[in-house]
């Protein structure tokens, strides 16, 4: 697949796919900020809008946050939980 | 139309599939392979063409047994079971071992036989047929660890069946000698509702009951691994709902679930294991939907299973293709495929997508049911969970996954696309995650209870959006500590795998004798060490002491005899003295007595 | 019924005694062998479709006067009932099937093994067809000869071992058993040792107690119960192919039989007493008979091994006098004997072969006996109370009255049918799949014709009870709800 590799080897292309990933985020941030917005400006455009039930869905762009914090979460207390007990040596079980 | 001309008013498609498979080692070739999707195609049309009812009752012992007992849950399940199977067989046309697809198959239909069962015996008797043909499925491998991984999963399964069988007749004899498996909140908390309850866990791999699905799924074939994914967890999934729906406890634990699965996932090194660890995140969705209980909760369950199948079947699909292709299981030794595997990749990815729930894939729609059902009953931390549980499958399986098959440092390895019945399989596989996705309707219909549901809002889809971004993000500025390493992960099989050794290194000493060379080679250290540690000490026992009482006896007589018969010299003063010995003797008692 | 069909099936394979003796020279042994046998079965059809199930007592009774000294009087009486008839049948399918089975197998003497064989087979029916206890006694121990015969001259390498320990084994139990018929005669007199009379009679309760230890001393012995089992072990893997399947199929039968036909009838009240003991011991061979079954590294041994096991649910299903139970016990020692006998033909068939009977020797047979592997599978799956197959009915039943004596009790009984299935499908593995053995390189392992139709109507057998027991079961319902404290299902 001759296009992806150019978009990934070269480092031209591949430092363009990530500036347009960079501003993808700040996009999806800035949407999900003004959806919050939305219902109150428009009701009549968007009606099928479930109402808020808890105290963090009202916080702006709450879906991006979350997202980063869980998964620095995951990766980094997976990682001591592998370390400090439940990683061993591919052999372990064979005696 | 066949049918009523043949005046049967109902044909098990679970049947079919069982018998049918028998047909197979007797054909040859093109017809052979014909066969192999006329069989599921069949099924798929029977399920489709049911209609509701109870058909198939058998009176059995004087106990009333259900074959068919059709209603809108039990036909959603068929439909995604029938169609698996189809899926199953197709990827597994270039398979030349007959005895692979027989087993399949037969494992397919259990669990038909599973979801149509309308009372426990019935259930029981499909339940044991899908845990030995899965057994079979898995020692039919060539991987090397397959056979002790087969015969751990086998144990886990007996011991699984049992206990339901335990439950099974304690629930008759609680309920008036009847076994009609319905919803069982009326023996809440009994011991026969707590044994059921148990067995149906152990197969849906709940932890710390589920260490077998990582154990045993990765040691299968490719094409044995594409077909247990579906059945053993999502026919417990499907029994939970029928038996258990609104049980608080489930709540929890499917939420503990989903979060174990993706911490597991995070360090694993083998791509299937992390796929299988993936399998029970995405379970304990299902199971926490249970617990909720609502419609709306139910309905996400039974949606939530659909489409886990097809997107499973689907990543275990492309797993499998690359692991067939280049020979290699560890993340570690990937690397670099897309330039060789871009057909793959792509369906790979779309699967990846929809575990993900990403919007416009199947994930999506069925998955916001259940954190929404979590979200209208106010779990604050449920929610929290499962969202956070989401962020971490899309991490290892949209991001972590591909990245170290496809991407990610060369590994030089030569990877070619896989055959075209493997891509067709999946392609199919990939069209329906789309297409439920984008037309959710389309699975909303067949669900449960009414579904009014609506997964496209503005809200949900940037709120979805966003969160899959970020972690994105996280990914890539985390990436140098992902890198997978050469261990593997201790889970709750290290109880009946290494606790045990320590329990019975008591018993080492006088059981080292008898431990030969074949024992070693293929048996397991459970069996080797504990169970048969137990089988041989009560062996010697009963060798060296019960027999030996009994014969020593016999000894004891012979023993005797054989001093008597010094007595027999033939010398005739010899008797006559002996009988004079004799005489006195009774003549003394005589006096004595009186 | 005008002739006398009992006393024809049962003398039938006398005459083909006779005939071997007389003709048969050569191979022709085997050929009246063959005849007689399936004679007797065919001659077996009448009683089936003769058979009133809705009527309680014999049936087809033979009675004729026999001993008569001053008021002593016990007469030859013949005569099935529900219980009785299928055990006939059975033994009548065995012996022809071991006739097969042995039709190459062996090659010395052949002439005194028929005839040894036939003689059992009269013994078998007999006992099942004896109406008192006279003539249940004499066949029990004309029982005793043949097979000790049969062991200890056309067996293994210890035969004379093992059948020396089995003939004393049982002597020692008959002995004692005999003392009690006495002693029941004597208590009795006008019953002339007649079952049904008998019945009737209520004895004192410490002769009762006493009655019931001297034949528990016999019965305990042939089932085998637990700790008097150790001559089965040795007795089953010394003996020929179908010393053992006559063995595991019918001899361990006749002592749950006679616990069925003598103690539970006559002996009401020290059944009683002793239930719990029993029901203990019976659980206690249940578990430790797979344990060490599991531990086991010769074939037969296991299946041996595997047989205390099994009838230690019979006895347990027995003991809890519910009549599901009991019915399920006698469905399941009619299960045991059609499966064990399957088996020991199936370890049979391959010995002739590989002439070892380790498991170590073996692996991979399935690659080159693909017929074989599928016909152990089938019997390997029904031993283990696979769903579907014939052992799990009668298992689901005595666990259901297990459970509803003593909830341990039923745990137990569950815990054994768990090991039961670990150390079949084990074995099945261990033989079966997996690498092939460089030591079965070259052997013709794969069934002949011949085999196969010697395992067909046992492996029929294994599905049709697992799947219609109602076949066996409506001959029991009447004949075991008369029996005394049977607890009825409501």
């Amino acid at each position: 697949m001759n296009f992806l590799e150019r978009q990934l080897e070269d480092p031209i292309c591949f430092a363009r796919i990530k500036r347009w990933f960079y501003i993808s985020l700040v996009v999806i941030a800035l949407v999900e900020g003004l959806v919050l917005l939305a219902p109150i400006a428009l009701p009549k455009l968007f009606p099928h809008e479930e109402h808020h039930r808890f105290w963090f869905e009202s916080i702006p762009a709450f879906g991006s946050l979350y997202g980063l914090v869980s998964c620095v979460a995951i990766i980094v207390i997976s990682k001591f939980l592998g370390k400090v007990w439940l990683m061993r040596r591919e052999d372990h079980y064979d005696s | 139309m066949i049918l009523d001309a043949l005046n049967i008013s109902w044909l098990h498609p679970g049947l079919v599939l069982i018998l049918g498979a028998w047909i197979l080692p007797l054909l040859r070739g093109w017809a052979r392979r014909a066969l192999m999707v006329a069989i599921p195609a069949v099924a798929v049309v029977i399920c489709l063409g049911m209609t509701k009812g109870t058909y198939g009752e058998v009176s059995f012992l004087g106990l009333e047994v259900v074959f068919g007992r059709v209603d809108q849950l039990s036909l959603i399940f068929s439909y995604v079971f029938s169609i698996m199977a189809l899926l199953g067989m197709i990827y597994a046309l270039h398979v030349e071992h007959n005895s692979q697809h027989v087993t399949a198959l037969i494992y397919a239909g259990g669990a038909l036989g599973v979801t149509f069962s309308g009372d426990f015996i019935s259930l029981y008797v499909f339940w044991e047929l899908m845990a030995i043909s899965s057994a079979l499925l898995v020692w039919q491998s060539r991987e090397p660890g397959a056979g002790r991984a087969g015969f751990r999963y086998l144990l886990v399964h007996i011991v699984g069946g049992l206990i339901l069988l335990a439950g099974i007749v304690l629930y008759g004899s609680e309920n008036n000698n009847s076994f009609a498996f319905g919803n069982m909140a009326a023996l809440e908390h009994t011991a026969a509702w707590w044994l059921i309850l148990l067995a149906f866990l152990i197969n849906a791999a709940v932890p710390p009951l589920g260490a077998w699905l990582p154990d045993a799924y990765p040691e299968a074939s490719v094409t044995s691994a594409v077909f247990m994914t579906a059945f053993t967890t999502k026919s417990a999934v499907y029994v939970l709902i029928r038996g258990f729906p609104g049980t608080e406890l489930l709540v929890w634990l499917g939420a503990a679930m989903a979060v174990y699965g993706v911490v597991y996932a995070v360090l694993e090194n083998d791509a299937r294991r992390l796929l299988a660890y993936h399998i029970i995140s995405q379970v304990g969705y299902m199971v926490c939907a249970v617990g909720i209980g609502t419609a709306l909760a139910l309905n996400g369950a039974a949606a939530h299973a659909f489409a886990h199948i097809l997107y499973k079947a689907l990543l275990f699909m492309g797993a499998g293709a690359v692991i067939q292709m280049t020979g290699r299981r560890k993340l570690r030794e990937m690397g670099g495929l897309y330039k060789t595997m871009p057909i793959t990749l792509t369906l790979y990815m779309i699967g990846a997508f929809a575990i993900s729930a990403v919007p416009l894939f199947s994930g999506f729609v069925s998955k916001s049911m259940i954190v929404s059902a979590a979200g209208e009953q106010h779990l604050m931390w449920i929610f929290l969970t499962l969202t956070l549980a989401s962020a971490g499958t899309f991490l290892h399986t949209g991001l972590k996954l591909p990245y170290y098959m496809f991407f990610g440092k060369d590994s030089g390895l030569q990877g070619k696309e896989p055959p075209t019945n493997m891509l067709v399989a999946m392609g199919l596989a990939a069209a329906a995650c789309v297409a439920i996705g984008i037309f959710p309707s389309l699975l909303y219909q067949h669900l449960p209870f009414a579904a009014d549901y609506v997964p496209y809002t503005l809200q949900h889809v940037t709120s979805t959006l966003g969160m899959l971004a970020f972690t994105a993000l996280g990914f890539f500025l985390l990436l140098k500590h992902l890198d997978p390493e050469p261990k593997i992960s201790l889970d709750t099989d290290w109880f009946y795998r290494r606790g045990s050794l320590i329990f019975v290194k008591l018993f080492q000493k006088p059981l080292a004798r008898f431990e030969s060379d074949s024992m070693g080679k293929v048996c397991d250290v459970v069996m080797r060490r504990f169970v048969l540690g137990t089988g041989g000490l009560l062996r010697n026992f009963d060798t060296h002491v019960v027999d030996f009482a009994v014969v020593g006896v016999g000894r004891l007589t012979q023993v005797l005899s054989r001093i008597l018969r010094t007595t027999m010299s033939g010398n005739t003063q010899h008797y006559a003295l002996m009988m004079a010995a004799g005489v006195l003797a009774v003549l003394t008692l005589a006096m004595i007595v009186r | 019924m005008t002739y006398p069909i009992l006393t024809l099936i049962t003398f039938l394979p006398l005459v083909g005694t006779a005939g071997i003796l007389l003709f048969g020279r050569g191979r022709h042994a085997r050929w009246i062998a063959l005849a007689t046998t399936l004679a007797t079965l065919a001659a077996m059809a009448p009683l089936c479709s003769g058979f009133d199930k809705t009527k309680s007592g014999l049936q087809f009774v033979d009675s004729v006067a026999w001993i008569s000294m001053g008021n002593l009087q016990i007469n030859y009486q013949l005569g099935v009932d529900g219980i009785s008839l299928p055990f006939i049948i059975l033994s009548g399918l065995l012996t022809l099937l071991c006739v097969g089975a042995s039709w190459t197998a062996i090659r010395t003497r052949d002439r005194e093994f028929y005839a040894a064989l036939l003689i059992a087979e009269t013994a078998m029916i007999g006992l099942f067809a004896a109406a008192n206890f006279f003539l249940f006694f004499v066949f029990w121990e004309l029982m005793v000869v043949p097979l000790f015969l049969l062991i200890g001259v056309w067996g293994g390498p210890n035969r004379v071992y093992a059948a020396v320990k089995f003939l004393i084994f049982t002597l020692a139990g008959s002995v004692l058993m005999l003392v009690g018929m006495i002693a029941l005669q004597v208590a009795t007199p006008e019953a002339g040792l007649n079952f049904k009379q008998l019945t009737g009679t209520t004895l004192d309760t410490t002769l009762q107690i006493w009655l019931f230890l001297a034949f528990l001393a016999a019965f305990a012995v042939k089932v085998p119960m637990f700790p008097v089992h150790t001559w089965l072990p040795d007795a089953h893997t010394e003996a020929p192919t179908a010393g053992s399947v006559i063995l595991a199929g019918i001899l361990l039968k006749m002592g749950a039989y006679g616990f069925l036909r003598v103690a539970l009838p006559v002996l009401p009240q020290a059944v009683q007493i002793f239930l719990m003991p029993m029901l203990i011991i019976s659980v206690v061979a249940i578990i430790y008979g797979a344990y060490v079954t599991l531990a086991q590294t010769d074939i037969k041994r296991l299946i041996a091994y595997s047989s205390v096991s099994h009838m230690g649910f019979v006895t347990l299903g027995i003991f809890t006098l519910d009549q599901r139970a009991v019915e399920g016990a006698i469905l399941q020692m009619i299960n045991h004997g059609v499966i064990s006998a399957a088996l020991f033909l199936c370890v049979g068939m391959i010995y002739e072969r590989t002439h070892t009977r380790e498991i170590k020797d073996y692996g991979g047979v399935a690659k080159t006996a693909p017929r074989y592997a599928a016909l152990l599978a089938l019997f390997c799956l029904a031993a283990a109370g696979f769903p579907g197959l014939n052992s799990f009915v009668g298992e689901f039943l005595i666990i259901g009255g297990a459970f509803k004596t003593n909830a341990w009790l039923g745990i137990l009984a569950i815990w054994g049918v768990g090991l039961g299935t670990t150390y079949l499908l084990w074995l099945y593995y261990r033989m079966v799949m997996g690498e092939m053995n460089p030591g079965l390189q070259g052997l013709k392992i794969e069934l002949t014709a011949r085999e196969i139709l010697t395992l067909a109507p046992l492996a029929f057998l294994a599905l049709y009870l697992g799947l219609h027991p109602e076949c066996v079961l409506s001959y029991l319902h009447i004949p075991v709800s008369e029996l005394p404290n049977i607890i009825a299902t409501p």
